[in-house]
């Protein structure tokens, strides 16, 4: 193997993107390395020579991997914030949303006029208690998954979004409660609903944290120890 | 001017590059250097991550090229790359005239 081909392979094993980005970034740099060693060359260097400046000149190739890393990371931690306030919104208007769809096409007052409170009067029947059950595994799941992420950025995050999730079920639960009792196939959908929303931003969150630590463990291993920059 | 002056103008610099027409990385960064006179020779390595991004902010479009026997990117300002780019100029020539104007104070 040419001294390319190595910088090539090294930059495969360190690159952390996804396999399209890859592919891409290692077609430009086998471009660029190549037509910089050719020009070295026509000057009248040797060709293993001509290849070694080419590779210096593009700096290694883990600092490289590095500056492509960490800019996923960011991006996929930016996204996340938007997509923190779905289940927020779903969460503030489906308690409303829900019963004055049903009441538009039944038109069936008594069972909306309860309140919350009046709600817990009524004996639960077993979806409500199994959506709750649900509801509550996951939020502890969550806390406890977040209090083991040692990634700063990516802790923080994950308390935000354990936060939307508690607050976004309680109202969810709250809307179960509003529904009238002979509909829990709706009553189930809402709930539903909000645990795949937060299922699908709690797999967009764990991708995140995972490019964090890796943007962060590039980082550290092209920063030399403060002993040795001294 | 070395490394550390030209990091924070990568963008500007860029764009400015590919104003002049198309080109693939390694002609971006070679457009660079002979216009600067060799002045500015910035690590080839950190060109890519910054086309990408200015690719993905849409201030360039790109596509692949094997035209010279060999598969290569090449990169293109958008119009909203010219759009940015005229903003970046007017900001710089005001930022060096102040800076400028100082100096020639000092001396």
């Amino acid at each position: 193997m040419n001294p390319i081909d190595d910088y090539l392979e090294t930059l495969a094993t360190e690159l952390k993107v996804s396999k399209k980005a890859k592919e891409r970034i290692l077609t430009e740099t086998e471009d660029h390395l190549r037509e910089r060693a050719e020009r070295e060359e026509a000057r009248g260097v040797s060709r293993a020579a001509a290849e070694n400046d080419a590779i210096k000149s593009f700096g290694p190739a883990i600092e490289f991997a590095c500056d492509f890393v960490a800019e996923r990371a960011t991006r996929a931690t930016r996204s996340l914030w938007p997509l923190l306030a779905m289940p927020a919104g779903i969460a503030l208007f489906m308690p409303v949303i829900v019963p004055t769809a049903y009441k538009a096409v039944v038109r069936d007052n008594d069972d909306l006029n309860r309140t919350f409170v009046a709600g817990l009067t009524t004996p639960y029947d077993f979806t409500d208690v199994a959506v709750f059950l649900t509801i509550l595994l996951g939020c502890s799941w969550l806390f406890l998954w977040s209090k083991r992420s040692h990634v700063l950025p990516a802790k923080r995050l994950f308390r935000g979004l354990a936060g939307v999730w508690i607050a976004d079920c309680l109202l969810g639960f709250q809307a179960v409660l509003w529904l009238p009792r002979d509909i829990p196939p709706l009553a189930v959908g809402v709930c539903g609903l909000q645990i795949a929303l937060c299922t699908w931003i709690w797999v967009r969150a764990s991708n995140a944290s995972k490019l964090v630590k890796q943007s962060k463990e590039l980082t550290e291993r092209t920063t030399p120890p403060a002993s040795l920059a001294a | 001017m070395g490394l550390e002056q030209a990091k924070g103008q990568v963008d500007l610099l860029l764009l400015s590059a590919l104003a002049q027409g198309e080109a693939h990385g390694y002609a971006v960064i070679e457009r660079i250097r002979v216009t600067s006179q060799e002045e500015l020779d910035m690590p080839e390595g950190t060109v890519y991550p910054a086309l990408h991004r200015l690719e993905r902010e849409g201030l360039l479009s790109s596509r692949w090229d094997e035209t010279s026997g060999r598969k290569r990117r090449v990169y293109e300002l958008t119009k909203s790359g010219r759009k940015k780019l005229g903003i970046h100029q007017r900001e710089w020539l005001s930022f060096s005239k102040a800076v400028n104007s100082v100096l020639a104070e000092g001396t």
